[in-house]
């Protein structure tokens, strides 16, 4: 069993540079063209370390994998976002409160129904309830929602303290998820490996659920569905890898995107931005380099 | 060494394990033989700590096994358990798990570490598979991973739950050298519970034969032969003795 040599790192992380150069000029680009402040940059960061966090996670339980922005645990967020704000109007951190709540309790309820039928039956539910009342309700309109789907990076009110604050949470929640990789990851074989590292099994499977819920309430809230399906979904292959350099080469893949969806959808309007987010994300569960069902 | 003093064990009111009593040395290889249902498992489940309600005492070194903190005991025993969950995880790096109860948080893995891993991976003829994620691996491969990751843990007392299942002649081998390895500095225990009375008969230092959750016959490889087969397994066989050392050899027929 070797280390990496430096030559092998520099290699790896070689690309990293390059795709970084690009996640700059877009940024420069949104700064230049699209009226994004700095908070909203703070949170167009904070979202793509949400996607990490988030696939970090993913990894560690089996049956529960990557759900996605249009359906799964982040539709739920953003139907929660939906509905607390139609009722809260127009009090936000209500609102960021309702969407984390959302997200917590499909998670522990999918726990407890299973991820087979049951769960896919509620989830179901759910969002039928939440569309039914998205239509019939006569105080939510087009802009409201739109509004929504785009995120809150892109809306100039706020408080300045709220993106600098999401994106440390996001990396102090990061941080924590990389210092436990070695538990995290034996969390993954189940119970009986997990039970060798000395710490309680109920206790991180509850906090492994709750973190999972804020990383797919941060992605809904800050891009909304700008996101595609690339950020809490995946792109192929960076489910079954682990390096450093994989993973910092996906934050950045992440970063480009969305950066370049919120340059596209100043351009050419929200919806359409929508639609080419969700076509340019999707096409690579096309490619037949799945090797599971979830990559 | 680990003292077994009066060990019953009841598990939603049935009697799995009773009046047990037993010295296990180090530096000695035991084998657990029964029928199934004769208690083997929960031996090995109690020595492992996953019991904390049981009568009589199990002491490890003279410490009484329930004052061990959950850490303290993955540093002292490792229990095979089921396979691992996840697909993906390549042997090398599922491996490298096995240190994790000596490491603190961030703490890098130690040169020792890696040589250790690198022993289990040689010893289970494992190097070619290393890059290999687990899900690709065949039943016998994955079987061979798993108690590597048991080896590779390096703890005093080895508790292996039917390691046989699934391991082709080569991998039994294997095993079978890798206890001996495991066993030979005098310090460590392993016990290994099973069906394969061949295996056992060649391996172990000690046999106990357990029934309704009792130890009812102990002693070396002899105590194997056709009058205890009958007597706990309810079969005839014929028992030969292996040329090489003078173990039994049980073989049996399909019409007896």
């Amino acid at each position: 069993m070797t280390r990496a040599s430096n030559k092998t790192l520099f290699a790896e992380y070689g690309s990293s540079v390059l795709l970084g150069v690009l996640c700059l000029s877009v940024a420069a680009l949104n700064g230049a063209f699209s009226g994004i402040n700095a908070r909203g940059f703070f949170m167009l960061f904070a979202a793509s370390v949400c996607a990490v966090l988030y696939w970090r996670l993913v990894k560690t339980e089996n049956g529960f994998g990557g759900g996605y922005i249009q359906s799964g645990e982040g539709a739920i967020a953003l139907l929660g976002i939906l509905i607390a704000i139609s009722f809260l109007l127009p009090h936000r951190l209500l609102a960021v409160a309702c969407c984390l709540g959302a997200s917590l309790a499909y998670g522990f309820l999918m726990r407890l129904f299973g991820p087979g039928a049951w769960g896919g039956i509620f989830m179901n539910l759910c969002a039928i309830a939440a569309g039914w009342y998205v239509t019939v309700s006569a105080d939510v309109s087009h802009s409201f929602i739109e509004g929504i789907i785009s995120g809150y990076s892109r809306n100039a009110a706020g408080y300045p303290w709220e993106g600098p604050a999401y994106l440390l949470l996001c990396f102090a929640l990061y941080a924590a998820a990389l210092a436990l990789r070695r538990e995290l990851r034996l969390f993954a074989h189940g119970q009986g490996f997990f039970l060798i590292t000395g710490l309680g099994y109920g206790g991180l499977r509850a906090a492994i659920i709750a973190v999972r819920a804020f990383a797919v309430s941060g992605i809904a809230l800050f891009v909304g569905l700008l996101a595609g399906t690339v950020v809490i979904g995946r792109s192929s292959g960076i489910r079954g890898e682990k390096t450093a350099a994989v993973e910092l080469k996906g934050f950045l893949w992440v970063t480009l995107f969305l950066q370049a969806m919120v340059f596209v959808s100043s351009v050419l309007g929200t919806v359409p931005a929508v639609i080419l987010a969700a076509a340019i994300s999707c096409a690579p569960n096309f490619f037949p380099r799945r090797d599971y069902a979830h990559d | 060494m680990i003292d077994i003093i009066d060990l019953g064990l009841k598990i939603g009111g049935v009697e799995i394990l009773s009046k047990i009593s037993l010295t296990l040395h180090g530096g000695e290889i035991v084998g657990l033989l029964g029928a199934g249902g004769s208690g083997k498992s929960a031996l090995l489940r109690s020595i492992a700590g996953e019991y904390r309600r049981f009568d009589g005492e199990i002491l490890i070194d003279a410490r009484p096994l329930l004052s061990f903190s959950r850490r303290e005991l993955a540093r002292t025993i490792t229990f095979h358990a089921g396979p691992p969950e996840n697909p993906e995880e390549t042997v090398g790096e599922f491996l490298k798990l096995a240190r994790a109860p000596f490491k603190k948080m961030l703490d890098p893995l130690s040169d020792y570490d890696l040589q250790l891993v690198d022993e289990c991976l040689a010893g289970f003829g494992l190097e070619e598979k290393l890059d290999m994620p687990l899900g690709t691996l065949s039943g016998a491969f994955l079987q061979r991973a798993m108690l590597a990751f048991c080896f590779a843990r390096n703890t005093d007392v080895l508790l292996l739950d039917e390691p046989t299942a699934g391991l082709d002649i080569r991998s039994l081998v294997l095993l079978q050298k890798m206890l001996y390895r495991h066993v030979i500095g005098g310090k460590k225990t392993a016990i290994v519970g099973s069906n394969d009375l061949n295996f056992i008969a060649q391996t172990a230092d000690r046999i106990i034969i357990l029934e309704g959750g009792t130890p009812v016959m102990m002693g070396g490889a002899e105590i194997i032969d056709t009058d205890t087969v009958k007597r706990f397994f309810g079969i005839d066989v014929f028992v030969s003795k292996n040329v090489y050392n003078g173990k039994p050899n049980v073989h049996f027929f399909p019409e007896n």
